[in-house]
């Protein structure tokens, strides 16, 4: 079959005017994206998949009041964190794990701790590219979920801060915030990666051998 | 500090290196199982608008016969007693865009075949789609209520088979067709198919045979429920012991 050429707001309008497939398309086009967002945002693949259905049958049958002052994607990634935060908050299925210094200000962005000492000697032997983006996915799901949320849309998939408040309805200086606290926290979990000999945390780009 | 307070962040070393590893992380690429449990989902919520079909609770973990990489489709919805007469296919109602161009009928031959409806959509099947392309072939067929599939029992006057320059087969011959579909009636100990569907599958050359299920007026009965079944047209004894079989739910919504 050939490849559906419509724009994915002309898959949605479609949708709205009956197409019965151009919906399932439109979803089809960017379904990598949004599972990692539900997935990241909410830490179960199981979770995951149900808020990811929950978010997209809410979409599918709210298609209508899109209005088109956002692109698709943000309009669709907005229902479909909102669905992940929402079950996170209802159903409480992955409690995330406060770190020691979790609240008191102390320790956030402390330097000494992304130089500890646990870090590999080469990380380069150590971890393949997967380990390390799975060792990140684990530290991820240990933050609070709002803040694993900025960080997902933000750092993860590049969305601007602007474009993540309104996804995430709240002001551009709370998801700042929730960044900066999720990636201190983050580099407090992930000390270990830290290469002793550059004083500088191992990267997924390292890992690949510079490739990218 | 309150994590929805507005203020000005300054960044740090430590954070803009974090955002960086977070940068280049991979998207997570979407299980194949996660994707066919969404798309069927995304077309049970089309059903009720264009047919009769909706996942059945049993979607999420899908049943499927053994060799499931059949090149056809066969849908079946099996119920009360159906017609062992073939129907025109020609006097059909709107059904959802198809995939590609439809065929037209032409009148091969009359026969009684254990088919109430045999037609040739031009629709490319697949298992993604198959909730919505099954609900707009019954729609086509003019089979969009339950009340109207329940009605298809009773006899009407054999109308003709699609014709096909195709070699013959199932979806182009009287014989090969009544022969497939008692086989395939016995083999899933399955009643006569309400619909027969000469498409393709994948791309590939398939039958969609619909027959009506289970089917209960009172309103606590278990929910009607239609099998599909994908079949490759030569119906040989391996292509049935392939064919792909999968169950839905009728929406009494339609009735």
């Amino acid at each position: 079959m050939a490849p559906d050429e419509r724009s994915d707001a002309e898959l949605l309008a479609a949708h709205v005017d009956g197409d019965p497939l151009a919906f399932t398309e439109l979803v089809r086009r960017h379904k990598d994206r949004l599972w990692s967002v539900a997935m990241r945002t909410v830490g179960d693949p199981e979770e995951a998949s149900d808020a990811l259905q929950d978010a997209l049958i809410s979409a599918y049958r709210r298609a209508e009041t899109f209005r088109g002052d956002s692109a698709v994607t943000t309009w669709l990634h907005r229902i479909v964190v909102n669905a992940a935060l929402d079950r996170m908050r209802r159903r409480a299925v992955r409690p995330w794990v406060p770190l020691p210094n979790e609240g008191d200000g102390e320790g956030v962005g402390d330097r000494s701790l992304l130089a500890d000492r646990r870090a590999l000697t080469d990380p380069h032997d150590a971890m393949t590219a997967r380990e390390l983006s799975m060792e990140i996915d684990q530290a991820l799901a240990m933050l609070p979920p709002d803040q694993r949320a900025a960080i997902v849309l933000v750092d993860i998939e590049g969305w601007s801060v602007d474009e993540a408040a309104r996804m995430l309805e709240c002001p551009p200086g709370t998801v700042k915030s929730r960044c900066f606290r999720g990636r201190a926290k983050l580099a407090q979990t992930l000390a270990h990666l830290r290469n002793p000999d550059s004083n500088r945390i191992v990267t997924l780009h390292d890992d690949l051998g510079g490739e990218q | 500090m309150n994590d929805n307070e507005e203020y000005d962040v300054e960044e740090t070393p430590e954070s803009v290196e974090m955002a960086e590893l977070l940068r280049n992380l991979p998207d997570v690429a979407m299980p194949e199982a996660v994707w066919n449990r969404l798309a069927t989902a995304l077309s049970a919520e089309a059903a009720p608008t264009v047919a009769a079909i909706t996942a059945a609770p049993s979607a999420r973990r899908r049943r499927w016969l053994p060799g499931a990489a059949v090149a056809g489709v066969a849908i079946v919805a099996t119920a009360v007693i159906l017609p062992t007469m073939i129907n025109t296919g020609a006097n059909v109602a709107d059904g959802p865009k198809e995939t590609s161009a439809a065929v037209s009928l032409e009148p091969v031959t009359l026969d009684l075949v254990p088919a109430r409806h045999v037609v040739a959509t031009g629709t490319d099947y697949d298992e993604v789609g198959l909730p919505n392309q099954v609900g707009g072939l019954l729609n086509r067929v003019g089979m969009d209520s339950p009340a109207k599939m329940i009605a298809a029992a009773n006899p009407e006057p054999p109308t003709p088979i699609a014709k096909s320059g195709s070699a013959p087969d199932m979806t182009t011959d009287i014989t090969a067709l009544h022969d497939c579909l008692v086989a395939l009636a016995g083999d899933h100990n399955l009643p006569p198919a309400l619909v027969v569907d000469r498409a393709t599958f994948k791309g590939g050359p398939a039958a969609v045979v619909v027959f009506l299920h289970t089917f209960d007026k009172s309103e606590q009965g278990p929910p009607d429920t239609v099998d599909v079944v994908v079949i490759n047209p030569p119906c040989t004894e391996q292509d049935r012991k392939d064919a792909m079989r999968m169950t839905f739910e009728v929406s009494r919504v339609t009735q």
